[in-house]
């Protein structure tokens, strides 16, 4: 019997300890390519988290890296000096992409070999963090500037000096420290690496930093720096990059992705499963919004559209459908906002629910999100014949044909609240239009495709 | 002992005569009262005692040497560590620790220096002597009782209770002759041996109430204070080495050299051992000066460093940084000045000493006057060595102090086994001068490698490394 093709899915922070978005999108991934063995290398914050997912059978390993515990070395590294210039040199060279070489560093680095101390321990090393110190933060104390650089290289470390397990064919689902992982697994055991990005992760960081106050002065350059360059070596080692969308493959080829190796896979759905669902009228207006209670998806501009929308509409009813217990205390708040707007009557938390129900007789399907890459939801939506009315995030501008009447920009629900109302006032209109997207949905968009897609490419890379 | 030195240079700074002749009394009753007073004690009880009962008094003597020796010899390194627990308990204010501390070190030290005592009194041929037993129960109750003592002086110097102890030991050197005065005659030399274990018992007692009056122990745990001869096993090896680097030249002359003590294996060697005891004595101006000078202008650098470490810029903190190591040099230098004045004094005028001192007291005793000024010049170095290894240990770099304390005492080993072998009575003392100088340079090289790299060490702690790691 001939061996099963393994690919090692490289995840960080998401599946199988996250619900959705792009953990489902792997879910699908193993259960639709049931031909292939899956080895599961996860990247997460703290250990011991609980598993979501059940995980299919042709999963044949799950291996789970703590990025932030310092791990004990069990090997040396070969030569310290000559690993430290080549560390040093590799700062030097993030600018030019074409000549980064992690081949001689993993050369010196064994792997279970961690550089946690010795990075500033050895002279090279502590003049790296003194010197650029000196040039990025000399007005700032030191002991903050150190530590702060001290966080972002041991995580780089641990990824670096980590096992890694086999496989014919290493994919990570995002750049970051997946992507580095990727890389290092590509250099180690001389075997394929691909890449897919949803969104794009440096950008998705960068906007996260920028939000948080205690990341300060210089600290915020030096985090953006660090994840653009594991971007750069991401895309320098993948042999394959895929993305979604245009957008977003421009934006990879500005980093530095060679533009030969880019590709793009936009997601589908289950058309099959979405086509059954029977449209019907309910008496009201109902307006749903599919999707995790979480910050990202900025739930409380839903609710501030549903006070516009329910003070011109009365019968309007809105619903909030997806799990409610990823972010407590958020949910606690937006909780309270409905109360503090008197829309208890209008709004209900109906929590994770078979979709299909709600897609049946929703009037508007809406999308607050403060980021996203290709959003699902608009594509089961468009499935079932449910108009969108969405922020303009990722891709949803190219699934909405850039029709400014459903569009809005984040934050901004006054313009959601105005192409709610447009969808409302409009039925003939908007009908159209639903089902030109419809039959675009179900010939470009379907998953079963899109996961035959990735099973040709794994076995095209593993025969390279 | 950088707290009671900032004391005593409050009084110099008041200014006059009568300020400087106050430190300095009281500085040398703190670094070497109980030094001096056991000197004179013991000075005085053997011409007391051989007034008393002739020459059978040299046995005595013998213990006493021996038991001093051996004290430090074998358990001089646990002092160390114990320094280092009772400290950190005492700056996290643990009391109760600092007692439990106290009482577990006495306990291991009891059965450990009574195992040892009890093994080489019981061994002795001591048929010459009247009432033996009474000889080797007192030997032991001396060797336990200076063993303690040497833990106890520890522990209540870091409560800054340096006039007590004086005042005890005072008072225990008093006892001492009093109890021999009236044992003598009755049990001969066990009756001496008996006074003087009483003596320095009557010491041991009230050190101990006077310790457990403020840090009484609440319970007795071994394993909370075990970890510490891993963590720091280092600093364990640096005490261990740096009392045999001391010994050992000595002890290798008694039994290559030196002639028996009546009816012991014990043995002597007076040309190098009165000279070296005299040495010994000169660095008291040296010791006194670091306690008061050096010591505390750099621990008050030191901790501007550390108070400074997280709020400044890289360019400020090496700036200070750099003036903590100007501060090591400057001190450095002007102790070595300072010891030096005198050190040199004594070796120009050694012989007029000797000379005057006509054999009349125990300076008469030294028969070359080459190997005195060589044992002046080794002990200097010795002073300067232990200055070193002592701002190693403020580093925290134990592994390098362990590094230099073994060179001291190699070269100290092997030079005196070269001296046995081919040199002649004039090479005496050479080989612990080698040691010193060699320990001071490698001890110096150290030193300042250390204090430039101190913010990289510091960090490197911080991010988890162990301190035999730096």
């Amino acid at each position: 019997m001939a061996k099963r093709l393994s690919v090692c899915l490289i995840l960080e922070g998401s599946y199988p300890y996250i619900v959705g978005g792009v953990a489902a999108w792997v879910q699908q991934l193993i259960l639709n390519l049931p031909e292939l063995d899956f080895v599961i290398y996860t990247i997460s914050p703290k250990e011991h988290q609980k598993i979501r997912y059940t995980l299919p059978e042709n999963v044949i390993l799950h291996r789970d890296i703590v990025i932030n515990k310092k791990h004990k070395s069990l090997r040396k590294p070969r030569s310290k000096s000559k690993l430290f210039a080549e560390l040093k040199e590799l700062h030097t060279l993030f600018q030019a992409p074409s000549q980064i070489n992690l081949q001689k560093i993993i050369q010196y680095l064994p792997e279970e070999s961690y550089l946690y101390l010795d990075s500033i321990k050895h002279p090279v090393g502590w003049n790296m963090v003194t010197h650029s110190n000196m040039q990025h933060n000399p007005a700032y104390p030191f002991a903050d500037y150190f530590w702060a650089w001290k966080s972002a290289h041991d995580m780089i470390f641990t990824m670096l000096g980590a096992s890694i397990p086999d496989a014919d064919v290493y994919h990570a689902v995002s750049t970051g420290y997946a992507g580095l992982a990727g890389a290092v697994a590509k250099v180690r055991k001389s075997r394929p690496f691909m890449l897919t990005e949803h969104g794009l992760y440096h950008k998705e960081r960068e906007m996260e930093i920028k939000r948080a106050a205690f990341v300060q002065g210089y600290q915020r350059d030096m985090w953006i720096n660090i994840f653009n360059n594991l971007s750069r070596i991401s895309y320098y080692y993948a042999d394959l990059i895929i993305t979604l969308f245009e957008y977003n493959r421009k934006k990879e080829v500005e980093l530095g992705a060679p533009e030969e190796k880019t590709m793009i896979i936009p997601n589908g759905i289950d058309i099959e499963f979405f086509s059954q669902v029977k449209r019907t009228s309910r008496k009201g207006f109902h307006v749903g919004l599919v999707g995790r209670i979480v910050p990202i998806k900025d739930i409380k501009t839903f609710i501030y559209v549903a006070k516009i929308v329910a003070t011109a509409i009365p019968e309007s009813k809105f619903y909030a459908i997806g799990p409610v217990d990823e972010d407590p205390a958020y949910f606690e708040d937006c909780k309270l906002l409905v109360e503090s707007l008197q829309l208890t009557a209008h709004i209900e938390f109906v929590g994770k629910q078979d979709v299909r129900e709600y897609y049946s007789f929703l009037d508007v399907v809406m999308l607050t999100s403060i980021r996203e890459a290709q959003p699902l939801v608009i594509l089961e939506a468009f499935c079932c014949g449910v108009p969108v009315a969405s922020t303009k995030v990722g891709n949803v501008l190219e699934l909405l044909d850039y029709d400014e009447r459903f569009l809005a920009a984040p934050k901004d629900a006054e313009k959601l609240a105005q192409a709610v109302k447009f969808i409302y006032n409009n039925p003939k209109k908007v009908h159209e239009f639903v089902e030109l997207n419809k039959q675009k949905v179900r010939k470009f968009f379907d998953r079963k495709k899109v996961y035959r897609r990735y099973g040709e490419i794994y076995n095209n890379l593993k025969g390279k | 002992m950088a707290g009671i030195g900032f004391v005593l240079r409050r009084v110099i700074r008041q200014g006059g005569f009568f300020s400087l002749v106050k430190v300095a009394l009281a500085g040398t009753i703190i670094v070497a009262g109980p030094w001096l007073l056991s000197i004179v004690g013991i000075f005085f009880i053997t011409k007391y005692s051989f007034y008393l009962i002739g020459q059978s008094v040299v046995v005595f003597m013998g213990v006493v040497i021996y038991s001093y020796a051996f004290s430090l010899f074998l358990f001089g390194g646990i002092h160390y560590i114990f320094t280092r627990l009772v400290a950190d308990y005492m700056y996290v204010k643990k009391k109760e620790k600092a007692g439990e501390a106290l009482l577990l070190f006495s306990t291991g030290i009891v059965i450990l220096a009574s195992a040892v005592s009890l093994s080489v009194l019981f061994m002795l041929d001591l048929s010459k002597i009247t009432y033996p037993l009474l000889f080797r129960v007192s030997g032991v109750v001396f060797f336990v009782s200076i063993n303690l003592i040497w833990l106890l002086m520890i522990f209540i110097s870091l409560l800054k209770k340096y006039f007590m102890i004086f005042i005890i030991y005072l008072s225990g050197m008093a006892l001492a002759f009093g109890s021999i005065t009236f044992l003598a005659g009755h049990f001969s030399v066990s009756g001496v041996l008996l006074g003087f274990a009483a003596g320095h018992l009557f010491i041991v007692i009230s050190l101990y109430l006077l310790a457990f009056k403020e840090y009484r122990p609440r319970s007795f745990s071994i394993r909370e204070h075990l970890p510490y001869f891993g963590k720091f096993k280092f600093l364990l090896l640096t005490g261990i080495l740096y009392y045999w680097g001391m010994w050992i030249d000595k002890m290798v002359f008694w039994f290559a050299k030196g002639s028996p003590i009546a009816n012991t294996f014990f043995r002597v060697y007076d040309v190098y051992d009165i000279p070296v005891y005299i040495a010994n004595l000169t660095i008291i101006p040296g010791l006194i000066y670091f306690m008061i000078i050096t010591e505390t202008s750099f621990y008050k650098r030191l901790t501007e460093f550390l108070n400074k470490f997280n709020k400044s810029i890289y360019h400020k903190l090496q700036a200070i940084k750099y003036r903590l190591i100007a501060n090591v040099k400057n001190g450095l230098r002007e102790q070595c000045f300072f010891q030096g004045i005198f050190t040199v004094i004594l070796i120009l005028f050694a012989p007029l000493l000797v000379a005057a001192d006509s054999g009349k007291i125990f300076i008469g005793g030294i028969k070359n006057i080459l190997v005195f000024r060589i044992a002046l010049g080794a002990t200097f170095f010795q002073m300067l060595f232990l200055t070193i290894v002592i701002f190693l240990f403020y580093l925290q770099r134990f592994k390098l102090a362990f590094f230099s304390t073994l060179s001291f005492f190699l070269v100290n080993f092997a030079g005196s086994l070269i001296i046995v072998l081919w040199g002649n009575e004039n090479t005496l003392g050479l080989s612990y001068l080698a040691a010193g100088i060699i320990g001071s340079t490698l001890g110096l090289r150290f030193l300042f490698t250390s204090a430039h790299k101190l913010d990289n060490a510091i960090f490197l702690i911080a991010s988890g490394a162990s301190l035999d790691n730096l």
